[in-house]
């Protein structure tokens, strides 16, 4: 029967296709990112511990002396690892090339339980040592040393040192996942002197529990733990609590939100699509009362029928689920080059079994949505009235009420993903119009970080290195400023530090405040645009060997001073050993900068001058007078390595790029959302457009009748428009409700924009108006143009 | 009341050649008049109902409903003529399935910029000239052929006419129901309404003042 009617057929298999393929691609990426288990052996005895700060909201990394004691006292911990993030370059000259990895001990090995694919881990004895051993990645081994076989035991220059590779690990194994990871390195003999200090926070544990424990006992202990470290350490651990959460869920916990809208979207374009094809059928159905009732006459018991109907349908989902999980293929393309990085796994989605399953259990349930009411009301056919009504069928109060139900439904959940979408977008918009508090336009950054090899411990030689670079840059042609800082704001790193107030009582250890400590080169306040509100800037004053100094943002004059003058007090930094524990004095005040992204309120920020904080590691900043300055890249890095050909220089990154990785997620957020909500509003313009076009066919007799009677053109498009309104209204009151019900449920997705928004409901409100006025108008034009000699004689 | 003068109407066969339906009309209906038009299927009865009820405007020739050359009026001006003056009865009733009769009453009313309690008051007074208050409420589909041409008949000649136009009227109705709206089409007359209808039926025919006979798009 499909293929007699072509076009039906093809217009509800697109329809499916759209519905079903939105869905397949969708679920691929919770597959890989919800479902799929962390690629490790036991997974479930994955556990991620965080530690938490009395009176903070967000977790935050721990020391290393602390983790050692909680994986040497833990009794549920089987083993533990600690890691931070690190970088090095391979190799030297021009073929220096940089690598990221992690610094992490060595119980890595033994909590993801995966061997080596050639030679061997790292050993605890080896971290003590200054082994300067290295495991790579199979892909590194791969891309950089094309799967040389001979590779363990070979010395390979990582940032000018030499170490030895005594590992490769097999495909796709690394750590942390999503995140580029290229080596495994010995955490101790990188960062000496912080793994002893307790107070430096830095480290991410990872750990595997013990068979017969779970991660609430080991949450617990662990909790017990720091309760005897805080009382053993009151300077560094008074107020801090360790806790365990399940690795999986530490991974893709932040994702979670943002996905289960997008799930819940695209499950109301599936249901959308549903009752389009579901008034398709209804169309059609009228169409073959005639057939039915013969049928039915025949014999063809009503279980018959609609088997028959539903089996019709089942065909239609089933070339609808093909289509669809080609759509999906071709989407989940999209998710992953559009996707943004911070979500974890993106790279693992693709189509697989599990995918296809769930495609077909779609296409299933969509048959069950679409065909069985249809098949159920075609199937009880009055057998006499149908077939004396002749071949044009008819058309049945109930069905009536039936399509206009289902143009409720459509235009209500359109209105749902409207409201949702709409309110991304304003969002997104509100996120990207939010002053970071400098100028980023025309600002390039290099992240550059002195080899250890040279620099290591020799604060005089990074101070000399870089103020002599600091001279070269701000020479160089269409530099309009030149400076430096570290952590650099949008760079993905920050940097807390804790301190007191000078003359005022002393909280005790374990209660001092903590702001974001900045260390500034040159003229990094001009270069950003950050402007001076009260007292100096850093100048010639204030190097090595001159008073310790500092300045402040205004959310940190306003936290700790009240909002007074806060020029000439002293803050006194903990374990600052580079200014020898000396108070410093706030010489100026500059205004407030976003650092971590555009949705984060400003917080408390310290800059310290760094001549007298200097560090191997330093983000430049230079303010170009153009947009894009040819040579440029070039002329840096002439500048750099003329002072010291052995450093790598990075690319130049402008600082617009990194505030806009940080606006991936929510725009990845609105994306979606739009795509599903222009989908939805797409295919409910279609299922009013059908529906008034069919209507229209229907009662061409009875427009005739009523031209007849002396109904005007006008009197026509009116009446279609009002009766087609009537029941777009409703569907719009409920989606209204619906959406103002629902939308709180996206608060954390929004920014600047109340869930219940009025512009953007009234907006929603306007276009699914217009989209359903062009819906009804096109077919009720043919309304207004039917002949009555004509429809009068349509019997 | 009516004068039509060389009225022609055909359909382009293709090939530059044309199909007359109708040919060289030339009919004169004084007001008061009762006129049945006969012929056999195809003769142009129809087609000539519907280009005195100035739906069909394909047609040549000059065309005058009492002064008015509706030849030279636009189709809205057709349109606003055809309803001030003019009332339809369909063979097929074309009653308004989901309308009940009061509503189907009140539809030529409401495209007539009638108030809407004139519009109550008419449809009241019909109701109870036609006798049928008691089935105001009912659907179409609840009344036999008769009543349902009855209604028909109510609904035409509601925004008060001066021609009413009736294409085989009885056509659907057994022997007794056609003579009651027969009776009715006389009082109409009588009353001073000018009726024009297509019938095969020689007895309904009978009903008129005078018979015109079509034959192939000729008055013969």
């Amino acid at each position: 029967m499909l293929a007699k009617t072509p076009g039906f057929a093809i217009i509800a298999v697109l329809t499916l296709a759209l519905g079903i393929g939105a869905n397949s691609a969708i679920f691929s990426v919770i597959d890989a990112v919800l479902l799929r288990p962390l690629p490790f052996p036991k997974p479930n005895e994955l556990i991620a511990v965080w530690s938490k700060v009395q009176g903070d909201t967000e977790r935050e990394t721990g020391s290393f002396p602390d983790y050692a004691d909680i994986r040497d006292q833990s009794q549920t911990v089987e083993s533990l690892f600690a890691f931070t993030r690190a970088a090095t370059v391979l190799g030297s000259g021009s073929e220096a090339r940089e690598l990221l990895g992690i610094a992490v001990t060595s119980d890595i090995f033994r909590v993801l339980s995966i061997p080596p694919l050639l030679g061997r881990t790292f050993t605890q004895d080896e971290e003590k040592t200054d082994a300067r051993v290295i495991v790579l990645t199979y892909e590194t081994w791969q891309r950089h040393f094309n799967r040389d076989p001979n590779i363990i035991g070979r010395e390979i220059l990582c940032s000018l040192r030499a170490y030895t590779v005594i590992g490769v690990m097999p495909p796709g194994y690394r750590y942390p996942i999503g995140p580029r990871c290229e080596y495994f390195m010995p955490l101790q003999q990188l960062v000496p002197d912080s793994v002893k200090n307790r107070s430096s926070h830095f480290l991410r544990f990872v750990g595997r529990l013990k068979p017969s424990a779970n991660v609430k006992q080991a949450s617990a202990e662990i909790s017990a733990v720091s309760g005897r470290m805080e009382q053993q350490f009151p300077d560094s651990n008074t107020g801090r609590t360790y806790y365990a959460f399940s690795l999986h869920h530490d991974l893709v916990g932040d994702v979670r939100p943002a996905l289960l809208t997008i799930v819940s979207a695209v499950f109301l374009v599936l249901l959308i699509a549903c009752a389009n094809v579901a008034n398709l059928l209804l169309a059609r159905a009228n169409q073959r009362r005639r057939e039915i009732a013969i049928r039915a006459a025949l014999g063809a018991g009503r279980l018959r029928i609609v088997t028959q109907l539903f089996t019709e349908g089942l065909i239609l989902a089933f070339l609808g689920a093909c289509t669809g999980l080609l759509l999906a293929w071709w989407g989940i393309d999209l998710l992953r080059v559009f996707g943004p990085r911070d979500v974890p796994r993106l790279d693992e989605i693709q189509i697989n079994g599990l995918v296809i399953v769930f495609t077909l259990i779609a296409a299933v349930i969509s048959t069950l949505l679409f065909a069985v009411f249809p098949a159920l009301q075609v199937s009880r056919p009055n057998v006499n009235e149908s077939l004396q009504e002749g071949s044009r069928g008819a058309v049945g109060r109930e069905s009536h009420r039936a399509r206009a139900l289902l143009v409720i439904a459509q235009v209500a959940l359109s209105m749902l993903l409207l409201a949702g979408a709409g309110l991304l977008i304003k969002s997104f918009g509100n996120l990207r119009a939010t002053n970071p508090g400098f100028e980023p336009s025309r600002v390039l950054t290099i992240d550059l970080a002195l080899p250890r090899a040279k620099y290591a411990d020799l604060p005089l030689k990074q101070h000399e290195f870089f103020e002599r670079l600091d001279d070269r840059l701000r020479t160089l042609p269409g530099i309009e400023a030149a400076g430096g800082v570290t952590p650099l704001p949008f760079s993905g790193n920050d940097r807390a530090s804790s301190f007191w107030i000078a003359g005022r009582p002393d909280p005790g250890p374990g209660n001092h405040p903590n702001a974001s400590h900045l260390t500034v080169m040159g003229d990094y306040f001009r270069a950003m645009h950050i402007p001076l509100l009260a007292g100096r800037g850093f100048d010639s004053r204030d190097g090595r060997e001159g008073v310790p100094v500092a300045m402040v943002n205004e959310a940190f004059v306003k936290k700790f001073f009240d909002g007074r003058n806060a020029l000439g007090r002293y803050i006194i930094v903990d374990h600052a050993e580079k200014t020898k524990d000396r108070p410093l004095e706030i010489v100026g005040v500059v205004g407030n900068t976003r650092h971590e992204s555009l949705a984060i309120e400003p917080i408390p920020e310290f800059y310290i001058p760094f001549a007298q904080d200097p560090d191997r590691r330093m983000y430049l900043v230079l303010r170009t007078s153009s947009e894009k300055l040819v040579g440029l890249e070039n002329s840096a890095r002439v500048a750099i390595q003329d002072i010291d050909r052995d450093i790598y220089v990075p690319h130049l990154e402008p600082l617009e790029k990194l505030i806009g990785i940080t606006l991936a997620q929510p725009r990845f957020n609105m994306m979606l959302l739009g795509a599903f909500a222009a989908v939805a509003l797409t295919l409910a313009a279609i299922g009013i457009y059908g529906v008034i076009a069919y209507t229209v066919t229907q009662r061409t007799k009875e427009f005739g009748i009523r031209m007849a009677l002396g109904a005007q053109r006008r009197d026509m498009l009116q009446m279609i428009l009002r009766q087609s309104f009537s029941v777009v209204a409703i569907g719009l009151g409920i989606g209204l409700l619906a959406a103002l019900a629902l939308a709180r449920l996206m608060t954390s997705l929004l920014y600047g924009v109340s869930a219940h928004d009025f512009s953007i409901y009234a907006l929603v409100l306007f276009v699914l108006s217009i989209a359903a006025l062009i819906a009804s108008y096109l077919p009720a034009r043919r309304a207004m143009n039917v002949d009555p000699m004509v429809a009068l004689r349509y019997e | 009341m009516i004068r039509l003068h060389n009225i022609e109407r055909s359909y382009p066969l293709g090939r530059g050649q044309m199909f007359y339906v109708l040919r060289d009309i030339d009919l004169d209906i004084a007001a008061g008049d009762f006129v049945s038009v006969m012929g056999p299927s195809g003769a142009g009865k129809s087609t000539l109902l519907h280009i005195l009820g100035m739906h069909d405007h394909g047609w040549t020739g000059e065309y005058f409903f009492d002064e008015t050359a509706v030849h030279h009026l636009k189709s809205k001006e057709r349109a606003t003529l055809r309803n001030e003056q003019v009332g339809f009865v369909f063979q097929q009733y074309h009653l308004l399935d989901d309308l009940t009769v009061y509503e189907n009453l009140d539809i030529p009313l409401s495209y007539r910029h009638y108030s809407k309690s004139e519009r109550a008051a008419l449809v009241a007074d019909s109701l109870d000239r036609f006798q049928i208050v008691g089935k105001k409420d009912l659907y179409p589909r609840q009344l036999s052929g008769g009543q349902q041409q009855l209604v028909g008949v109510a609904r035409a000649i509601i925004a008060s006419p001066k021609l009413l136009l009736a294409d085989e009227p009885t056509g659907n109705l057994h022997s007794s129901q056609g003579e009651e709206i027969m009776e009715l089409f006389r009082r109409l007359n009588e009353e001073g309404m000018t009726i024009v209808q297509v019938t095969h039926s020689e007895k309904n025919a009978s009903y008129g003042k005078r018979i015109i006979q079509l034959r192939d798009g000729w008055i013969v």
